[in-house]
């Protein structure tokens, strides 16, 4: 076959014959049969071509839909993560806040002198660290109370533990873990929640590192 | 959102954008499934009988927009035969039906969708018949060295001239002159005709 045919049929096969050429060429094509074979075998490899691109575009189309969906899954989830850790460590970074107690001294209805001044004392410290704004004095009175015998476990446990946010209130996290180590305590004897000791946790590590 | 893009994007954008090719066909297809995805899904899982099959009601939508631009690009696709939505609808129900199908048994195919199968538009329905043959073939011509597929892309399907394709390519520094250009056209086309008509 020559080239000039070759071309003739690849231009009718692309429809783009001049409608001339075409008419001519098409009573070509009904009288020669290998010619006729030849257009037909160049026309299934069009519709091969055809619909092998258009496969092609579907194709890009559905990774195009399908890749971003995928892609702003994983920032929510992400952004999820970030958005929780956040909040947590947030939370684990605010101040801890004394909750009021009330305390039972032993069955007394009246207070020996001392006894009232140590529960000044404690009561002075507690309104300081709830103020947070001068815990040296509140670790002074906090330092010679836990050091006192005089004073109940409970007491001692609690005053112990006020220390503790006192001491991380004036950055001293060695002193403040050296306290918390020493609350000795079980249950609901503990002056401290699972939250508030988590914070109290995380708060030491993150003022150690 | 759906508002702007139905109205930036209606039937006849869609048809216009598949035909002008390139990147904008590339935006109408996205604005197709964007349009349609949600109702075509419905109008399959309302046909479906809760069974849990491997081809989900996705994989018919993209099947049926395949088969939607390979009518289009044919111009068998005109606006005047169908609204392009019962189009699609058209040819997602014959493909479901034809996979779920061949998933069930007879009986059941006999008692619960033989109905339906043979309101079937069979223009649509010949179609579908072809596309599972053309897989094939399509995968012979992907198999075919890039260079050559786009050559033969450019002269049987847009249409251009020998020295059209040599100019364009010849710019873009794949080939360095027209005779080679020529060269791999002509072992190339023999090449993929030997491989097809062996097969066919």
């Amino acid at each position: 076959m020559t080239d000039l045919l070759q071309e003739q049929i690849e231009d009718y096969v692309a429809g783009v014959m001049p409608q001339t050429d075409k008419v001519s060429f098409e009573e070509k094509i009904k009288s020669d049969t290998q010619l006729r074979q030849q257009v037909i075998e160049t026309q299934r490899l069009r519709e091969i071509l055809l619909r092998s691109r258009v496969f092609r575009q579907v194709e890009a189309a559905r990774a195009e839909i399908s890749q971003p969906k995928k892609g702003r899954e994983l920032i929510f989830m992400l952004g999820g993560f970030a958005a929780a850790a956040s909040i947590l460590l947030f939370m684990l970074s605010s101040p801890v806040m004394l909750t009021s107690q009330e305390f039972n001294y032993r069955g007394e209805t009246t207070i020996s002198q001392g006894s009232e001044s140590r529960l000044n004392d404690f009561e002075k410290a507690k309104a300081i660290i709830n103020k947070g704004d001068n815990p040296q004095e509140a670790i002074k009175i906090l330092e010679k109370l836990t050091l006192s015998p005089e004073i109940s476990s409970n007491y001692q446990r609690n005053s112990k533990w006020m220390l503790v946010i006192a001491y991380l209130q004036n950055d001293k996290t060695d002193k403040a873990e050296e306290a918390f180590n020493k609350i000795i305590c079980e249950g609901i004897e503990c002056p401290y929640s699972t939250w508030e000791k988590t914070k109290i946790k995380w708060q030491i590590f993150w003022g150690k590192n | 959102m759906n508002f702007s893009l139905s109205k930036q994007w209606n039937d006849e954008a869609i048809v216009d954008g598949i035909l002008t090719g390139g990147r904008r066909e590339h935006e109408a297809l996205v604005a197709l499934y964007k349009k349609f995805h949600v109702s075509l899904e419905r109008f399959i899982m309302h046909r479906s009988s809760g069974r849990d099959y491997a081809k989900q009601p996705e994989d018919i939508i993209w099947e049926a927009i395949e088969a939607f631009v390979v009518n289009v690009k044919k111009h068998s696709y005109t606006q005047k035969d169908a609204a392009l939505e019962t189009y699609l609808k058209s040819i997602c129900k014959n493909l479901w039906f034809r996979y779920i199908s061949s998933e069930a048994s007879r009986d059941d195919r006999q008692t619960k969708y033989m109905a339906d199968w043979d309101e079937l538009d069979d223009d649509v329905s010949e179609t579908l018949i072809e596309k599972e043959n053309w897989a094939y073939y399509i995968d012979i011509v992907s198999k075919a060295g890039k260079n050559c597929r786009q050559i033969l892309d450019m002269r049987l399907i847009d249409g251009f001239s020998m020295q059209e394709i040599s100019k364009i390519l010849i710019t873009e520094g794949l080939f360095e002159s027209d005779q080679t250009v020529r060269n791999t056209k002509s072992k190339c086309l023999k090449k993929v005709m030997e491989m097809i008509n062996v097969n066919f």
